[in-house]
């Protein structure tokens, strides 16, 4: 019984909550700390409870846009061994598929980040991932804003979050 | 929760497959031994104890509730960075009257309590506590032999309080509990081992819902009075 018990209890042991390396985790919001602070809207956007009263999303009707600013360089790479983990936007959504992405010039010498929100359908939530554009290594490169957009459907968007490889934590 | 019950069946059949044919047998269904002439008359019988309290650390494995799979993908298809079906574990307490001729029936309570799942931040978290209050029967069948299974059967309520980024929401929620006890020890006090698979309704929740049945493994002292 008790060979039993060990061999029950010692994987659990080793089933701890490690978090993941962020790194290069540059930009998060999970729409937990107060009604949609930092976040520029137009069109129907609110901030909505989804599975549990102390779970929050951000629901954007039909047409309506959100926008925040942030502040990510990425600087370029110094040395010739330097890799690239990639660069992308991580959301989970009840919109069917992640949308699209696109790095618009702000005029300011900056990008904006656009996603506009899956329109082809609803579904249960699930993590999306959208990749950058191939960003020159060689060429510094700086986010200024998020913008997120819904189409023709409406979407809950929550846990938004900007990953850059090499970039600087500032936002 | 059809597999569920095949789980629970399981457990109980591996479980009470250790004990021989003769143990497992109701009481005056084996062969008598044979008379022997008394010089002097038997001492008078004496009143058995009556009550049992048992005392126990409780561990439940919730990786192998039914749910625990969806829970992992839900959680991190959210947006939790880590994720994992971890044990509960806390405390409870029985009380039994031994009733005869073979059935103890009683009350357990308990509470369970763990940690589901965490945020970008590594304290955010989603969190469980269970507290429960349950009827219990028990068959006691080995008769002052020691280390025999005795099966036995928990019905009762829960209240669940279910922790997200520290706001907690509370609900009641049944269950089942059915496995066997050891008792080691002697007629008045010892150490009683547990094993036994719970079974929770399934909370209806359009997200990540924590597992809270699976596997238990009890053991602690009790006292008989």
């Amino acid at each position: 019984m008790l060979r039993l018990a060990i061999l029950a209890i010692a994987p659990l042991a080793a089933a701890c909550l490690t978090p993941p390396d962020n790194d290069i985790l540059q930009f998060e919001d999970d729409f937990e700390a107060c009604e949609l602070c930092g976040w520029a809207t137009t069109g129907d956007v609110r901030r909505v409870t989804t599975y549990h009263p102390g779970e929050h999303a951000m629901a954007l009707a039909p047409g309506a846009t959100a926008m925040t600013g942030v502040a990510i360089v990425r600087t370029p790479a110094d040395t010739a061994w330097e890799s690239d983990d990639g660069n992308w936007v991580e959301l989970s959504t009840d919109c069917v598929g992640p949308g699209a992405l696109d790095l618009v010039p702000d005029g300011a010498g900056g990008l904006a980040v656009v996603v506009a929100l899956d329109d082809r359908g609803r579904a249960p939530f699930a993590r999306h991932w959208l990749n950058f554009p191939p960003l020159d290594p060689a060429v510094m490169h700086r986010f200024d804003s998020l913008t997120l957009t819904a189409a023709s459907l409406p979407c809950r968007v929550d846990n938004v979050q900007i990953r850059i490889s090499g970039g600087t934590y500032g936002y | 929760m059809g597999t569920d019950l095949l789980r629970a069946a399981l457990v109980v059949a591996l479980l009470t497959a250790t004990a021989g044919a003769d143990e497992l047998a109701p009481p005056g269904t084996t062969a008598p031994t044979p008379l022997a002439v008394a010089d002097a008359p038997p001492p008078a019988p004496t009143r058995g104890a009556r009550l049992q309290l048992a005392l126990s650390g409780d561990l439940r494995i919730t990786r192998l509730d039914g749910t625990a799979d969806r829970f992992v993908d839900d959680a991190m298809a959210y947006g939790w960075r880590v994720a994992a079906a971890r044990p509960l574990y806390g405390l409870g307490v029985d009380a039994h009257y031994l009733w005869t001729p073979i059935v103890d029936v009683g009350a357990r309570v308990g509470h369970l309590t763990q940690d589901y799942a965490a945020g970008v931040d590594p304290a955010d978290r989603m969190g469980i506590a269970w507290t429960t209050v349950a009827a219990s029967a028990r068959l006691h069948w080995a008769k002052g032999r020691p280390f025999l299974p005795e099966p036995r059967l928990d019905l009762g309520l829960a209240r669940q309080t279910w922790t997200v980024h520290g706001v907690e929401d509370q609900a009641t929620r049944s269950f089942a509990r059915i496995g066997v006890d050891w008792r080691l020890g002697t007629r008045t006090a010892g150490v009683m081992l547990s094993v036994a698979y719970t079974l929770a309704d399934h909370a209806a929740v359009d997200g990540p819902a924590p597992p809270v049945g699976g596997l238990d493994l009890a053991i602690g002292p009790y006292v008989r009075r």
